[in-house]
């Protein structure tokens, strides 16, 4: 093991004095939170580790779980479709244009959310 | 170069200095955003503003809209406006068209950039479907309590405001107040100079996110 780590990164390896440190790459969806949303709850986002794909929906779901029915009041309208003063981005893209709140995602995706400033 | 500009000339090559003094500009709106753009702009000395507008000023305008004081109130904004930028009497040109934008606004010829000046998103819309008809740059700036978020479109760009802000349209009039529309006025400015002078960084195909409450700017990649 250490022969190979000397040949994969020398340096690294004598750094470390020659114990080779492997690493988990853990795949995650990261979900980031913006401008008042990151204000009230303290955070600049969160991570899920998904078993599987789940829809946008069942995101607000588990966000909900997380931090007290927070978003169902920030991201939808009472009829339950996408709030006018809510933006929810899948990798930058706009899920209006998508499947909106039936739109995939899955670990390695960014969902960014934030409420867009309409003055001037 | 401009006499009154020689502080600012160790900021810029000469080719930029030269180009900044040739720039031509649309400020689309002479609310917060427009009236503090256009001052800046004049300040940093390019060569022509077209001053957008077709509302008169109101006694709610004052808390933000520079160019204005209660003396102005009833009268055209662009009037006001270019009157005001108009007296301290600096080489920069001060065109006032009186005109509410439309999808039928003939956009001026000569022009690099327009800059949105507006305060809601249907109008925005508008004015990037202008933009991208007539092939110019346009950079997007939206402010509301602390926070706000400033888009450099490009001709070539794939994502269109539209794509970023769809469903953003109907809401409630929006709270704003002076030293938070001048922050993102002058960084609007500062993005578009960085793009028009040729800087090596300038927002490509990203949002930036300003939170002026925890003092953070961070951009939002959007591809």
């Amino acid at each position: 093991m250490i022969n190979l780590a000397s040949q994969i990164h020398p340096v690294l390896c004598r750094e470390l004095g020659g114990i080779l440190i492997l690493g988990v790459i853990k795949l995650a969806l990261k979900v980031k939170f913006y401008s008042l949303f990151r204000i009230n709850l303290k955070s600049a986002g969160t991570e899920y580790e998904l078993d599987n794909q789940i829809t946008i929906a069942e995101l607000i779901k588990k966000l909900d779980q997380d931090y007290d029915g927070y978003f169902t009041q920030k991201l939808l309208e009472e009829d339950r479709s996408i709030s006018s003063g809510a933006i929810i981005l899948l990798n930058g893209k706009n899920v209006i244009h998508l499947d909106k709140l039936e739109t995939v995602v899955s670990n390695q995706d960014t969902v960014t959310l934030f409420p867009p400033s309409a003055g001037g | 170069m401009r006499d009154y500009l020689k502080r600012q000339q160790k900021l810029f090559s000469k080719k930029q200095q030269q180009r900044l003094e040739e720039l031509k500009v649309m400020v689309a709106g002479t609310g917060g955003l427009g009236t503090n753009q256009a001052l800046q702009l004049q300040r940093i000395g390019i060569d022509k503003i077209y001053l957008y507008d077709y509302d008169r000023v109101e006694i709610s305008n004052l808390n933000r809209q520079l160019c204005y004081g209660k003396k102005d109130l009833g009268r055209l904004k662009v009037e006001a406006a270019a009157e005001f930028l108009r007296e301290f009497d600096l080489e920069t040109e001060i065109i006032a068209k009186n005109e509410k934008i439309t999808l039928e606004t003939g956009v001026p010829g000569d022009i690099d950039i327009i800059f949105d000046g507006m305060d809601n998103f249907e109008s925005r819309f508008i004015l990037d479907q202008l933009a991208l008809e007539n092939e110019l740059p346009f950079i997007h700036a939206g402010i509301e309590e602390f926070f706000a978020q400033i888009m450099l479109v490009l001709p070539e760009s794939k994502l269109r405001l539209k794509d970023v802000f769809a469903g953003s349209e109907k809401k409630e009039t929006p709270a704003v107040f002076s030293p938070a529309v001048t922050v993102t006025a002058s960084l609007q400015v500062l993005e578009a100079l960085k793009y028009l002078l040729q800087f090596d960084q300038y927002l490509k195909e990203q949002l930036l996110h300003i939170d002026l409450l925890s003092n953070q700017m961070e951009t939002i990649d959007l591809k």
